[in-house]
């Protein structure tokens, strides 16, 4: 009985401490993994000195045993003094790259880039395009690709830890104490253990995507799509608060936040900037805007950089005094909030002006000046060495910060995703074909070990530098099968800034333009006739104004019959017209519900008369019968494939609808009947037309060099020479494109 | 985490792989966090031993010579610093009764189970630290006597008599109350 007793006690107690313990506080653990990630282990030699030794009666577990201690003790200052004189060099603590911009300030420092000329460590193939920024912590590499997939690789060799399904539309990751942040596509948070990938916790902050998140100590603040940032616990995903933020709201969105110490900044449209309290989001000052697309805000020392997003042509760069908002200087041209190092801030201009600059933080004033040409995506520094990916190109730069010097050139093998991240003596640099790259140390001074990957820059490269683009070869090479049989400019043909082109089956071709209008050529550019005028009747159109930055828009398609469909944008329909311009009917109306657009777009009809329209606004694709009755929409939510926005319809020779998303740089091939997706690949672009041989012409977004592929997305021929806007391919073998310079060529397609 | 894989992360936290460690800690926090909380009875202050324990595993992650003593080691240093926070002088006595509930404890009704639990709490707290620690160590983890032994770095038979004399006096704080005692026979049968 007595040992009975004693057992149920026993029992009883352990039962008692193990309620008494209740719950384990994650904040506290997300903590100390923030804190411990922030320093570094003592060596070796030094750790087992100072920690007091742990003994089994056979051997030593932790530390050394006491009578070694003194003997230790002299050769740690034997050592310590062989350390110094070696100079040996550590990584700094903070080298990691954690986020969009490397830090939630978006101005990374500290961070560690490879020595002298990076060479190539190592390839990972993600599958599908990556247009996040990869991060760099610790010795994993995350990368995210747009089939939804977050890759944990590692940074050494590029071998797969883990992979985590985060969802299509999810954002780049964002990692602190331990946890991997990431906002979806869904208005949710969700947090992953960096581990393993294994979920952590998930919260909805919103019905609509949140568009930005930073991060630091415990902390997370995500701004939503509705104008708000919520602050959550990133142990727990627990809200703290949540706050409005001045003049922002589900019309004028923020466009990025970034944290110092205290405050947090968040760029808001064209409205300008405003500061939250980090703690309690209480607002701290409000700054007006100038009418100018902002980008993502960033923060260095005292001051902070607003200027416009991507593709903004317009604008210029200001900055203010992080303390109260105050203007210091501003920049009248279109130069992004740069990254700083020192007293020296790095900047690229927005869009295609291709333009790097460096400048004293303190006043804006120019140092130097690096004039490539094309688009720059993104600029980091490490060191002394300014990191700048050029999309154009398809190369990163390597600038001495000081004076813009080149330094070297790494060409990739694809066009960039659209960020490089650096820490950890690693350049990692993602792909839209889905290839990440690591590139480590090289050897200073000296160039490549492997010629044909890395260009060390010539010794008489300057700060304004031309180069050649280095590009792969493809496997089995074909002549580029399109030529250009005639050309017209705009003046000749009495355009004011076309806008898109199509051509009739007799040679007829239709242009519309900013004037709001629609003009039908000849085969010999001879004009037949034009209609239409700025209003919202029948036969109007409006296509917007050319001054907004991304100019009118008013895409059209000519159907096998000869019916000519304008999508008439701002006025959210499509116009039907006969081959003669005469008006026949109108699909569509502003909204949400089936048959109605928010900004209808590229369009086509197929040889029964029905009508397959994207919309830019809604991100999906309506079929409509001839008489307008909805068939079918397709979008992300019927398949995660479809995520974006899709461009260019087309159909290929087995009859699938050929669609194109610049978001994720996938070629998607539909069946026409239902919407469903039958396949995609990567390779995609702005443009992506079928010829009647199933090649298909894919148009680079921002330069519209022209690149034939196979149904496979496997690379026949690229022009670079071509530099259209819009390209239509008819199935007789000809074809139509705007070119970029407002010239209309028409085209004829060389048959394999 | 397997028995190898704790061992291959730890040689790879001993390398200064912050991942690894994340895992081992993320591993190790509740029962950390557990010893602390019952030896040192109170919320706020097994947070900060937990976090300090933490810190300098991390620091001295190099010092562990055999990998299977990670835990152990990592208990040592949890009760280290509680021994520490709970020497007199500090802002709060650690010995004082602690009958508030739990501000991390789940709601619900005012159970039997509970006011159990804070008797055997109150008991507990009411033992010399060292007893305290060496019950802790052995009933709520679970530790053999050698292990506790190893993680108070004192002897084995120290470690005996004073759980001997905690158990003792335990008993006769909780054996007063004698309905407590049939109470856990009739639910626990053996």
């Amino acid at each position: 009985v007595s040992q009975r007793s004693d057992r149920v006690f026993e029992r009883r107690l352990t039962a008692a401490l193990i309620d008494d313990v209740g719950r384990a506080p994650e904040a506290v653990l997300a903590r100390v993994l923030g804190e411990t990630e922030r320093i570094r282990p003592l060596p070796q030699v030094l750790a087992v000195l100072a920690e007091p030794p742990m003994v089994m009666p056979e051997r030593v577990l932790v530390g050394v045993r006491r009578k070694w201690l003194l003997l230790a003790a002299a050769t740690l200052l034997l050592l310590t003094g062989l350390i110094a004189a070696a100079g040996l060099r550590q990584a700094p603590p903070d080298d990691a790259w954690t986020t969009l911009g490397g830090s939630s300030s978006r101005s990374a420092t500290g961070l560690t880039g490879p020595v002298g000329t990076p060479l190539q460590r190592w390839t990972f193939q993600a599958g599908a395009a990556a247009r996040t920024t990869p991060v760099i912590v610790g010795d994993v590499a995350l990368v995210g690709s747009v089939n939804g997939v977050l890759h944990a690789l590692d940074l050494r060799t590029g071998d797969r830890r883990w992979a985590a399904d985060v969802g299509p539309g999810a954002g780049g990751p964002t990692v602190v104490d331990g946890r991997i942040l990431i906002v979806g596509g869904d208005g949710s948070v969700r947090a992953l253990h960096l581990v393993d990938g294994s979920a952590a916790w998930s919260t909805a902050v919103g019905a609509v995507p949140a568009v930005d998140l930073a991060a630091v100590d415990a902390t997370a603040w995500v701004a939503t799509g509705a104008g708000e940032i919520v602050a959550l616990e990133t142990g727990s995903g627990r809200e703290r608060w949540r706050a409005a933020v001045p003049n922002a709201g589900p019309a004028s969105p923020i466009a990025g936040i970034a944290a110092s110490d205290r405050l947090l900044v968040a760029t808001v449209g064209s409205l300008g900037a405003a500061a939250l309290d980090r703690a309690t989001g209480t607002v701290v000052w409000s700054a007006p805007g100038d009418g100018e697309q902002l980008g993502v805000p960033t923060i260095a020392g005292d001051l902070v950089w607003a200027g416009p997003g991507e593709d903004v042509k317009v604008g210029g760069l200001s900055a203010l005094r992080l303390a109260d908002g105050a203007r210091i200087w501003h920049l009248d041209e279109p130069f992004a909030a740069p990254v700083v190092s020192g007293d020296t801030a790095v900047t690229t201009a927005a869009s295609t002006i291709g333009v790097v600059t460096g400048r004293v933080a303190a006043t804006g004033a120019e140092r130097w000046r690096f004039g490539p040409g094309g688009h720059f995506l993104q600029v980091a520094i490490a060191g002394d060495v300014a990191y700048v990916l050029s999309h154009t190109q398809r190369q990163v730069y390597g600038l001495d910060v000081g004076s813009g010097r080149v330094l070297w050139q790494v060409p990739l093998d694809a066009e960039p995703g659209c960020c490089l991240s650096v820490a950890r003596g690693t350049l990692v640099v993602a792909t839209s074909s889905g290839t990440v790259t690591a590139y480590g140390d090289g050897e200073p001074g000296v160039g490549p070990k492997t010629s044909s990957a890395i260009m060390p820059a010539s010794p008489a490269a300057t700060a304004v530098h031309s180069t050649a683009p280095s590009t792969p070869r493809p496997a089995n090479p074909i002549r580029f099968p399109l030529s250009v049989t005639s050309r017209f400019d705009a003046a000749s043909l009495g355009l004011e800034r076309p806008i898109s082109v199509g051509m009739a089956a007799n040679g007829d071709f239709y242009v519309t333009d900013s004037l709001h209008r629609v003009s039908q050529y000849g085969p010999d550019g001879r004009l037949v006739r034009r209609w239409g005028s700025p209003g919202d009747g029948p036969g109007e159109f409006d296509f917007g104004p050319v001054t907004s930055a991304i100019g009118p828009r008013g895409p059209l398609a000519v159907g096998s019959d000869g019916l000519v469909y304008v999508s008439d944008v701002e006025n959210h329909r499509v116009q039907v017209f006969a081959p003669d311009g005469v008006f026949l009917r109108s699909v569509g109306s502003l909204g949400a519900g089936p048959g109605q657009f928010t900004i209808p777009f590229d369009l086509t009809a197929d040889a029964a008369g029905n009508v397959y329209v994207t919309d830019d606004g809604a991100q999906r694709m309506t079929k409509f019968s001839p008489s307008g009755a909805v068939l079918w929409i397709a979008d992300q939510t019927t398949d995660a494939r479809l995520v974006g926005h899709a461009h260019t319809p087309s159909f290929d020779g087995a009859g699938s609808l050929v669609v194109t998303i610049d978001d994720s740089l996938t070629i998607v091939h539909l069946d026409p009947a239902t919407g469903g997706v039958t396949g995609a690949t990567a390779g995609g672009g702005c443009q992506a037309p079928v010829d009647a041989w199933d090649r298909i012409y894919v148009v680079d977004c921002v330069v519209g060099s022209v690149r034939v592929v196979d149904a496979a997305a496997r690379e026949l021929a690229t022009s670079r020479e071509m530099a259209v806007a819009e390209l239509r391919l008819l199935p007789d073998g000809r074809g139509i494109a705007l070119a970029r310079d407002g010239s209309i060529l028409i085209l004829r397609v060389t048959p394999p | 985490v397997t028995a190898s894989a704790k061992a291959d992360l730890v040689e790879r936290a001993r390398a200064g792989d912050h991942t690894a460690f994340a895992i081992l800690a993320e591993a190790a926090f509740g029962r950390m966090f557990g010893v602390a909380k019952l030896i040192l009875r109170d919320q706020y202050r097994a947070e900060d031993a937990v976090q300090e324990a933490l810190l300098v595993a991390w620091r001295h992650v190099a010092a562990i010579r055999a990998p299977d003593a990670w835990d152990v080691w990592l208990y040592r240093l949890t009760v280290r610093v509680c021994y520490r926070l709970a020497r007199p002088g500090r802002d709060r006595a650690i010995v004082a009764l602690d009958l508030q509930p739990d501000r991390e404890a789940p709601g619900g009704e005012f159970t039997k189970s509970v006011v159990e639990r804070d008797r055997v709490s109150a008991a507990l707290g009411m033992l010399p630290l060292e007893q305290r620690a060496v019950i802790v160590l052995h009933f709520y983890l679970d530790l053999t006597l050698a292990q506790a032994a190893v993680v108070l770095d004192v002897p084995a038979g120290t470690v005996k008599s004073r759980l001997n004399r905690g158990l003792a006096a335990l008993r006769v704080s909780l054996g007063e109350d004698p309905e407590l005692v049939a109470s856990a026979m009739r639910e626990r049968p053996t």
